[in-house]
């Protein structure tokens, strides 16, 4: 038979439950628009209550844990699509400015300029002693120089530019680990209470997304709780409550190497291919040294070829042609192209004759090499730079293709995710309506336990 | 499906974001009127916009190429019409009566007719001789003091005038063979009044080695290089012009080019000859394989202003090098340092300019022009095509204006009626340039209308790549604006409502 006072109990635990599950919905609310943070819910039990004096059993109420509600496999999915994310979204960001470097959809670029240089020899072939004509070729030429210049040279700090943010990035990513490593051990020995603890499966889980944006990883889960993460080539990061360091050196080229901060002779950057760091590799080594390589290969014929047709003549002096443009620089490349300083100071320096008299034929014969097919022996200039334009715009287009490709993926697992781990204010909404009835209930409860209390006094006393 | 709060309106902002993207996409289109407003957005049709502009600016070159082209061809063609019309009325004075009353008359409508010709001859476009070939800054012709030899002369040989004439007027200088004979033997007598009077040979000993002196600064050379000498009775005139040219070939100092190494000097060797050629040349050493001092530098010589060489010849040449080997008229030039060490680099240029037995100055070299991708046209007549006999040309023409000029001063009809043959000779001649540019004329104006139409063609092409289609862009615009009000009406009603409403 159970006393008065178990009724109290199991009121009291009625109270202490419904509260409690009040305080998740609160918690709930309070996170509606927190990024990252799973719902949770109390997950409520029986439990059995046994009378002392007699065999008779009660069930009363308990909370059995507050359950953090996600799902481990589209958690994986998201980690790994974060890494394709980060990578298309880093190569749409530099092609999309390298875009804007090469964009003569409003003429001015380097193609009319390369008409208009040819154009000058022409007019100078026309009239081989006018001073107008060569005043005005050796502009054009210097414009044309400046604009070789200009374009190599913002490519070149565009490739600055993600060299640092390697560097950077490096330094986030560290952090990151270190902060992964630092939540393992949280959670192995757990000196927070439930409550917290998935607060900090959260934050973990919102950290592995951060590292997998810049970089692609594989982790694991230990049977202990703890993230191991690894480089796609294996080189562990994280081994539970250890985080590894990445630093970087610099290489030959000059440019930024990723090593282990612990063993520099581990050179990681090829295992290196996706993330944002992926991305700005890729961008930096192989993009956009391929758009200067052909910049410089085209700056170097023309170099060549002028230079060479033009010490065939003679200038207004008698003399042989000396250099047009001043030699090819194999280390600066398309951003060291100058036309020869003599020639800029004394236009009559240039060589248009063929023959010591001031004829126009060799001026001629240097308008001739627009036509030449001299670029891989099948392109002239203007079909060669042609080409690298619409190269650059098919590989924007391409980027623009697959970012919005992944993004879309992203947004979709995104979806899933809130449908499982977001907050419905509706349906906080009916659960607090639900405890708040639960609660009421077992305030009755009391003061009926308490009423029959006062009853059985009363019976006493009379 | 379990909608949550986040879900919902990220819904909302994917909507928004994608009306927005498209209606900013289309506006920038409306604002540019072009389609392609960066390579990515047709990487294909961006690279063709590239390719047909590039195609433009080479038409609009061939084109402007075409016009300066033409526009000298006219003036050419007026200019040769004119010296038609100049040659028929010297060709009326030479079939004219030539009594003694006219004949001198005749003579001096020659003479203007001459100068006349020879302003036609030296005509410009803009700042560029019409007529000198490629060497548009030399004035092509100059006045020539022509030595003329009497119809009833024994003597066959040539011969030419040489020196430069210093008298303060036009002069004529008339020489008389007193005794006949061979070069070095016979004897002569000289007038500078048209035979009026007479000076003897001063010396008496006869024209030695050919060249006898005239006076006033003029020499008259025989070469004797027909079968009949010089016989008593022969007659030769000269009138002299005070800007006149001798006909003698004329070798200019030697030349150095500016950037040359080498300081010391250079001059013609007492071993060079006459020039002997018929055209004008520009001799040219170059010295190549690193230079070296002088007899010690390996050498090119070319014959044509440098366009083309012989040679290299090795070292030693000691210190002259023979730049013309026609024998007896070697061109000679004398190297001198101008101390120790005073060596000659590679690519130092000398150069000779070596001008012909004649009256023309410029050269028989085209001038061309792009009419088309690998297409030149030459569009000048050089002087010595129009106005010789040298060259491309068949008559000429000077020579036999002012040998008729002479022969109608001197009476001599047989001469006279052999210059008028020339002269129709000439007049073919001439015709045939009139109608070889007329011709070329053609050709480029049907060159420029094609082009015309390529052109309309090539600017067609781009608008249908690259320019936007305004109807339907309105249209879509519109449809566009519609989409982005909706989506903003349907985000604000979806975030007013909430269960909170119905709460009490």
């Amino acid at each position: 038979m159970s006393g008065i006072s178990s009724i109290f109990n199991i009121a009291k635990e009625a109270l202490w439950v419904n509260q409690t599950g009040i305080n998740v919905t609160g918690a709930n609310v309070a996170n509606v628009n927190t990024p990252g943070y799973s719902r949770q819910r109390a997950v409520i039990g029986t439990r059995s209550q046994y009378d002392i004096p007699g065999n008779m059993s009660q069930t009363g109420v308990e909370i059995i844990s507050i359950e953090r509600l996600y799902d481990k496999f589209l958690e994986f999915q998201m980690v790994e699509q974060s890494d394709q994310l980060g990578y298309t979204d880093e190569r749409k960001d530099s092609l999309d400015r390298i875009e804007a470097i090469f964009n003569e959809s409003n003429g001015g670029g380097l193609n009319e300029l390369l008409s208009q240089f040819w154009n000058a020899w022409e007019d100078l072939a026309a009239n081989p002693s006018g001073q107008t004509e060569r005043t005005a070729l050796a502009y054009t030429s210097q414009n044309l120089a400046a604009m070789f210049r200009e374009y190599a040279g913002e490519l070149y700090s565009l490739q600055q530019e993600l060299n640092t943010g390697i560097s950077q990035t490096v330094t986030q990513l560290n952090g990151y680990l270190a902060d992964i490593a630092d939540l393992n051990y949280k959670v192995i020995y757990g000196e927070a209470g439930q409550n917290n603890i998935n607060d900090i499966l959260d934050k973990r889980a919102d950290l592995l997304k951060k590292v997998s944006d810049l970089v692609d990883i594989n982790y694991v889960e230990t049977s202990e709780g703890a993230i191991n993460v690894f480089l796609s080539n294996g080189i562990p990061l994280v081994e539970v409550i250890r985080s590894r360091d990445l630093a970087v050196q610099t290489n030959a080229q000059g440019m930024y190497d990723i090593i282990l901060a612990d063993d520099p002779t581990k050179n990681v950057t090829s295992a290196i291919t996706s993330g944002r760091l992926g991305g700005m590799l890729e961008m930096r080594d192989t993009t956009i040294a391929g758009y200067q390589g052909g910049l410089d290969d085209l700056v170097e014929n023309i170099i060549n070829e002028v230079n060479t047709q033009h010490a065939q003549g003679y200038d207004g002096y008698g003399n042989i042609g000396g250099d047009f443009f001043e030699p090819f620089n194999a280390l600066m490349g398309a951003r060291d192209m100058q036309v020869d300083t003599s020639i800029v100071a004394d236009p009559n320096l240039i060589a248009a004759s063929s023959t010591v008299n001031d004829d126009g034929e060799n001026a001629l014969s240097i308008g001739n090499l627009k036509d030449a097919l001299i670029m891989g022996g099948t392109a002239t200039f203007g079909d060669y730079y042609g080409t690298l334009v619409g190269n650059i715009g098919e590989a924007v287009a391409e980027a623009q293709r697959s970012l919005s490709h992944e993004t879309s993926v992203m947004t979709q697992l995104q979806s899933q995710y809130e449908q499982v781990s977001g907050v419905s204010i509706d349906e906080e909404m009916m659960n607090l309506m639900k405890f708040q009835l639960g609660y009421n209930a077992a305030a009755k409860m009391v003061t009926v336990a308490e009423e029959m209390y006062t009853e059985l006094l009363n019976m006493i006393q009379r | 499906m379990r909608i949550t709060e986040n879900l919902k309106f990220q819904m909302l902002m994917n909507t928004l974001s994608l009306a927005q993207k498209n209606y900013s996409l289309l506006a920038e289109k409306m604002a540019s009127q072009k389609d392609i407003n960066r390579p990515s957005d047709d990487p294909v049709g961006a690279t063709r916009v590239l390719n047909y502009s590039s195609v433009r600016e080479s038409i609009a070159q061939y084109q402007r190429n075409i016009e300066n082209a033409n526009a000298w061809m006219e003036i050419t063609d007026t200019k040769l019409e004119s010296v038609q019309e100049l040659i028929a009325q010297a060709k009326e004075a030479g079939l004219n009566d030539q009594s003694s009353d006219t004949q001198q008359v005749l003579a001096q409508t020659v003479g203007s007719i001459i100068e006349e010709l020879q302003s036609l001859a030296n005509s410009k476009f803009g700042d560029r001789y019409l007529f000198s070939g490629s060497a548009t800054d030399t004035e092509p012709f100059s006045r020539m003091i022509l030595p003329v030899s009497a119809s009833a002369n024994t003597f066959d040989g040539s011969l030419y005038t040489g020196g430069t004439y210093t008298g303060a007027s036009d002069k004529t200088f008339t020489v008389r063979i007193v005794n006949g004979g061979a070069l070095g033997a016979a004897t002569y007598q000289v007038s500078e009044d048209g035979g009026t009077t007479w000076q003897p040979d001063p010396a008496g000993t006869g024209p030695v080695d050919g060249t006898i002196t005239l006076g006033d600064g003029l020499t008259l050379t025989f070469v004797d290089d027909g079968s009949n000498p010089l016989t008593a009775g022969d007659i030769f005139t000269v009138n002299a012009y005070e800007s006149g040219k001798a006909t003698a070939p004329w070798l200019g100092d030697p030349q150095a080019a500016t950037n040359n190494t080498f300081g010391g000097t250079i001059v013609l060797d007492a071993a060079s000859g006459i020039y002997a050629g018929e055209t004008n040349k520009t001799f040219v050493v170059k010295f190549v394989n690193g230079g070296g001092a002088v007899g010690d530098a390996d050498y090119q010589v070319s014959a044509d202003g440098g366009k083309t060489w012989s040679g290299p010849y090795a070292a030693p040449w000691g210190n002259t090098i023979t730049v013309d080997s026609t024998p007896g008229h070697e061109i000679v030039l004398e190297f001198t340092p101008s101390g120790p060490g005073d060596d000659l680099a590679e690519n130092d240029l000398f150069y000779v300019q070596a001008q012909a037995s004649w009256n023309y100055n410029g050269n028989g070299e085209d001038l061309s022009v792009h009419v088309g991708k690998g297409i030149t046209s030459t569009y000048n007549v050089s002087g010595d095509e129009a106005f010789t006999d040298r060259g491309r040309g068949e008559v000429d023409l000077f020579a036999a204006l002012e040998t008729l000029k002479t022969a109608l001063e001197n009476g001599d009809r047989d001469l006279v009626n052999e210059q008028v043959n020339q002269l129709t000779a000439a007049q073919d001649h001439i015709r045939e340039q009139i109608a070889s540019v007329g011709a070329r004329m053609n050709g480029l104006n049907i060159s420029k209308e094609n082009y015309q139409v390529l052109d309309e063609k090539m600017s067609s092409l781009i608008s249908d790549t690259e320019d936007v289609d305004l109807s339907e862009i309105v249209v879509e615009f519109q449809m566009k604006e519609t989409a982005l009000q909706a989506s903003y009406a349907m985000a604000v009603e979806i975030g007013k409502k909430s269960i909170l409403d119905f709460l009490t």
